[in-house]
């Protein structure tokens, strides 16, 4: 494999990485704001679209990556021709930025969905109680859940 | 333009990501299901301030397909075999797309354990205030000796 394509690989890599990584953070944020402003809890963001689904700040987070890979690839396309009187110079260099950004998107993209899923399917997952007794056989009455097993 | 090629590269490498996700939902749902309160391994920590196995475990598995995918592809193209080089070049794309999501969620996990208001920050000369699950406090007068 010739180095020039080996370098051009690992920078779309990184591209994509970092996007992922500015996801993670996004993230984070919410958490963080979550976590030091009490008043905060229990409002947008941090309520839930439905009571399966995760919170609605993962959708956020989501969704700003889908709308960078989609502004990258809208730039990249042109479906409008906005760039039609552009210099080649200019029109070249801004296609690239939308190549990157759809990049920096897309890895946006692979953190979020299986973070998405990954939060659905724990939500729905049955609780068990603290304390670690056993889950009850059907019929019999449940032990009371006297708090949620949170792993973070 | 985004080529036929780009859009299955780019479900490749979702597909190596969902992976990552549903082994970390695996492992939070048996923890759930199964396993008492942090208890066993891998719902243990190496050091109180790196996160638990599990989630290691999943940052480790996407390494494995990446190194084995870009050494097949390499070899291949070594021995001009295309299919096999087309099967490694796939593969190492699985791989980082679940290194992508597998690496960013221990980043953002780690990040998140040492916000943890349980986790003691400790300071040279001054007391360290550890906070357990409850609301007990008690201060620890060990200190960190620092070599400067």
């Amino acid at each position: 494999m010739p180095e020039a394509i080996l370098d051009k690989e690992a920078i779309e890599f990184m591209t994509r990485f970092f996007g992922g990584t500015a996801s993670a953070l996004e993230q984070l944020l919410f958490e963080w704001w979550w976590t030091n402003h009490p008043e905060a809890r229990n409002q947008f963001p941090y309520t839930q679209p439905e009571q399966h689904l995760p919170y609605w700040y993962i959708f956020i987070v989501g969704g700003i990556s889908i709308g960078e890979a989609l502004l990258g690839l809208g730039i990249e396309e042109d479906p409008l021709k906005l760039m039609e009187k552009m210099d080649y110079r200019a029109k070249e260099q801004l296609t690239e930025f939308g190549k990157a950004l759809r990049k920096f998107g897309e890895g946006g993209v692979l953190y979020s969905v299986p973070t998405l899923t990954h939060r659905t399917i724990v939500r729905n997952t049955p609780l068990r109680t603290v304390g670690g007794s056993p889950p009850t056989p059907a019929g019999q009455s449940e032990t009371p859940v006297s708090g949620r097993v949170i792993k973070l | 333009m985004v080529t036929q090629k780009e859009t299955e590269e780019f479900l490749i490498r979702l597909a190596g990501a969902m992976t990552g996700g549903l082994e970390d939902a695996a492992l939070e749902a048996n923890y759930m299901l199964n396993v008492y309160p942090g208890s066993a391994f891998p719902y243990t920590s190496p050091n109180p301030k790196i996160i638990p196995y599990d989630d290691l475990i999943v940052g480790g598995l996407a390494i494995p397909p990446w190194v084995i995918g870009a050494l097949m592809e390499k070899d291949a193209e070594k021995k001009g075999d295309v299919k096999t080089k087309e099967l490694g070049k796939n593969l190492r794309m699985f791989g980082e797309g679940d290194a992508i999501y597998a690496l960013n969620m221990c980043l953002e996990g780690q990040i998140r354990w040492l916000m943890e208001p349980r986790v003691a920050v400790p300071r040279v000369g001054a007391a360290i205030v550890t906070q357990s699950s409850g609301s007990q406090q008690k201060t620890d007068l060990g200190h960190k000796i620092t070599k400067l």
